[in-house]
């Protein structure tokens, strides 16, 4: 009896690897196998070509000298840090209004999202046009209720706001849609129950829903949070295609278009490497950090 | 910028690689297996994936010898395919297997493909052939040109030099490109101007801009990429962007005087669009558009604007100042040397090196061989394309420096960007911390 209930119980064993094993050989080879390949060439000479020499960290030494790096992890933080939460309040207030059960609701729902099914190249492409210092609806509508028009592409100072602003616009749909489904989660007698208590409208969003919706925050600032930092395709489309150097670049460079800049145009995979781990490390960093005050502000039912 | 773009693809092409790697592995596992239905299986895979399989077995004959030919331009592919079925008629042994890798991927294919013998046999090859030559990835075919008799003088020297190092040749011309000035015929017209003449200078040129210019358009555009643009004035004031040790010396006075001429167009004359107007409509677009006259430009993009502007797309010679000056470039065919079939690649690239083959491929780019060009001028029977032909008797390669060439060109690159966008540069200055720069990136280990 119990040697049957023993074979029985192998054989499910051996259908569960069956079935994870897509999934792990998956992670295994395009995951974690690269990720210290990765952290191995980071400590190596290599063009992608020749003989791979071993030069220690020498690749961290150069590039925390290279000016470029400097930029990059700047650009990085200062445009995850304002595109997140900037995105989360506006989507905040979109799901909210999506949620009050208005006429057209579900059009706006699909307005909203659209952003979100758009090719980032479509997007970008779009943008620049939008953006024109001199043809641009933006700035046509700018100078027409008299405000001033800067050139969102052509000035150092304004491209890092410009991608900023598109991201927080096509980022807003799928934010937004996530937390509506937080929203909708929220049983309707709580409100009744507030309601009754005296609670006013504001004290039910703030105390009320917004603490309810937490758990929905939280994942959306950590996902937006990593694909902030790796943020490479609207940096590439909008600007990497049009300039091929100089202030503007340097003023939008991010770390995984450094990554991308040293391996495949530089055919420094050393350095690139290198790079890829500093950000790893950031990322990792931030992460834990998220983790660990989750607790403070994140309320689970 | 179309480069750039298209470099961005590699990412993804080194996913798909890897994917696609990943199929014929476990395919060729099922073969060595050995299970009858399982050989099976994979030969059908096999065959349904790739033409070169279904053409052996047609032919059914083992003593043909398939090498594998790659190369990135699809606009070509007529071309090269004529150049395929005309070698394949004219021997029985050989069958050529050809692939267009997109430009995007095709490098990085090639550095994932060659060291380990994956790759082709014959390939297009482009100016990073030293980082190909270097690290002995590419056959010296010195000895066979000589055996053959082929005549390289038939080509032009600024393109068989960027394949020979150290006197040892690599590569075989396949074509070459020429700059010029080109201008819209329908705005010189609108505003009385006289066509740019041959032998002008830069003088002349100012002049006529100056007079081209008006609130809808300026006179000419002054871009500032290399090989279309500022490096032309460059070798037009005698100067160049590196020495003959493939130094840089990007803050010479030719250098700087040209740079300055040009930041003059945009700043003092104010007949060209400025860096940041540039930076958003495209130069390219400009003048498509109408919003500049003139511009200066490579061969490759004759077919573009001759599409989009028709007959009041003219071609002119680049203007002179110290001399006539201009960049060429050339694609050459080239073999892997660890190709196991290197007599029979040859056999292919001889061939490609006649005047007949090079005559085959000239429907989409100019042929090097010598006379072989007479093709591609038809295309543009109311163009003066031989102005393009003619530039390269005067016009030098592109710089590729000692080491690290593409960084430190990008540096250069972003040097240029800044000066462009400022009004008030110092050039010399900046130049001056560009070829700083440039000398510790070159020197370094």
């Amino acid at each position: 009896m119990e040697q049957k209930k023993k074979f029985v119980f192998r054989k499910e064993w051996k259908w569960a690897y069956v079935f994870i094993a897509p999934m792990v050989l998956g992670t295994l080879i395009f995951g974690i196998i690269p990720i210290f390949f990765s952290i191995g060439l980071s400590l190596t000479n290599w063009d992608g070509l020749g003989e791979i020499t071993f030069t220690g960290l020498d690749n961290f030494k150069k590039i925390f000298t290279d000016d470029k790096l400097q930029y990059e992890i700047r650009n990085t933080l200062v445009y995850t840090f304002t595109t997140v939460p900037i995105t989360l309040f506006i989507s905040l207030g979109v799901s909210s209004l999506l949620n009050k059960g208005l006429k057209l609701t579900g059009m706006f729902r699909v307005i909203y999202f659209l952003p979100n099914v758009v090719m980032p190249v479509a997007v970008a492409m779009v943008w620049r046009w939008l953006l024109n210092s001199k043809v641009g609806i933006v700035n046509i509508f700018l100078k027409a209720i008299g405000l001033p028009a800067p050139n969102w592409i052509s000035d150092p100072d304004f491209i890092l706001p410009s991608l900023i602003m598109i991201s927080v616009w096509s980022g807003i749909g799928y934010n937004a849609i996530i937390l509506l489904a937080g929203l909708q989660g929220i049983s309707p007698e709580l409100y009744e129950a507030a309601k009754l208590d005296g609670a006013n409208g504001r004290q039910i969003f703030w105390r009320m829903t917004v603490p309810l919706l937490t758990p929905s925050l939280f994942f959306l600032s950590t996902m937006n949070i990593m694909n902030g930092m790796r943020v490479f395709d609207i940096v590439y489309t909008f600007i990497g295609k049009a300039d091929q150097g100089g202030p503007i670049v340097d003023a939008s460079r991010t770390l995984v278009f450094g990554i991308y800049e040293r391996a495949f145009s530089f055919m420094n995979m050393g350095e690139a490497s290198a790079e890829a781990v500093i950000l790893f490390i950031m990322i990792m960093i931030v992460t834990v950090v998220q983790f660990k005050f989750q607790d403070k502000w994140v309320f689970y039912e | 910028m179309r480069r750039k773009w298209k470099k961005w693809t590699a990412l993804l092409a080194a996913g798909m690689m890897i994917l696609s790697g990943c199929g014929q592995g476990s395919t060729g596992e099922q073969n060595a297996a050995g299970g009858q239905n399982a050989a099976d299986e994979a030969a059908s895979d096999v065959s349904a994936s790739t033409e070169e399989t279904e053409e052996k077995g047609d032919n059914g004959d083992s003593a043909k010898t398939v090498i594998n030919f790659y190369y990135w331009d699809e606009a070509q592919k007529a071309g090269m395919d004529e150049l395929v079925r005309l070698f394949e008629e004219s021997q029985d042994d050989i069958i050529v297997e050809s692939t267009i890798v997109p430009f995007g991927e095709y490098f990085t294919k090639l550095q994932t493909a060659l060291p380990t013998g994956t790759g082709p046999d014959v390939f297009w090859m482009n100016i990073s052939a030293p980082d190909y030559i270097e690290p002995g990835l590419l056959l010296d075919i010195t000895d066979k040109i000589e055996e053959a008799g082929i005549d390289m003088s038939k080509f032009p020297e600024a393109v068989t030099g960027m394949y020979e190092v150290e006197g040892r040749i690599y590569g075989i011309p396949k074509d070459y490109d020429g700059t010029a000035v080109y201008y819209n015929k329908a705005i010189f017209d609108e505003m009385g101007v006289e066509y740019p003449k041959a032998d002008w200078t830069w003088e002349d040129m100012l002049a006529t801009a100056q007079a081209l210019t008006n609130e809808t358009h300026y006179g000419i555009v002054a871009n500032p990429d290399g090989n279309s643009g500022y490096q032309n004035y460059v070798f037009q004031n005698g100067g160049n962007l590196m020495d003959e040790n493939k130094m840089p010396t990007v803050n010479s006075e030719p250098v700087v005087e040209a740079i300055q001429f040009l930041h003059d167009l945009m700043y003092k004359y104010k007949v060209s669009p400025t860096g940041a107007e540039q930076l958003e409509f495209g130069y390219s677009d400009m003048f498509i558009s109408g919003q500049t006259a003139m511009i200066t430009d490579g061969s490759w993009n004759v077919n573009k604007y001759y599409e989009a502007m028709g007959d009041d797309f003219q071609i002119a010679e680049l203007p002179q100042n110290v001399q006539k000056g201009a960049t060429t470039h050339g694609v050459a065919y080239v073999i892997a040397a660890n190709s196991s079939n290197t007599d029979a690649a040859w056999e292919f690239v001889k061939f490609a090196a006649t005047k007949e083959a090079q005559e085959a491929t000239a429907k989409s780019a100019i042929p090097a061989y010598e006379g072989a060009a007479e093709v591609w001028k038809t295309l543009y029977p109311n163009q003066d394309v031989q102005i393009l032909l003619d530039s390269v008797d005067y016009a030098s390669p592109n710089p590729r420096y000692a080491k690290n060439s593409t960084e430190a060109a990008q540096i250069l690159t972003d040097t240029i960007s800044a000066i462009w966008l400022d009004e008030n540069a110092d050039i010399q200055a900046m130049l001056d911390e560009a070829q700083e720069k440039m000398l510790e990136v070159i020197n370094e280990e």
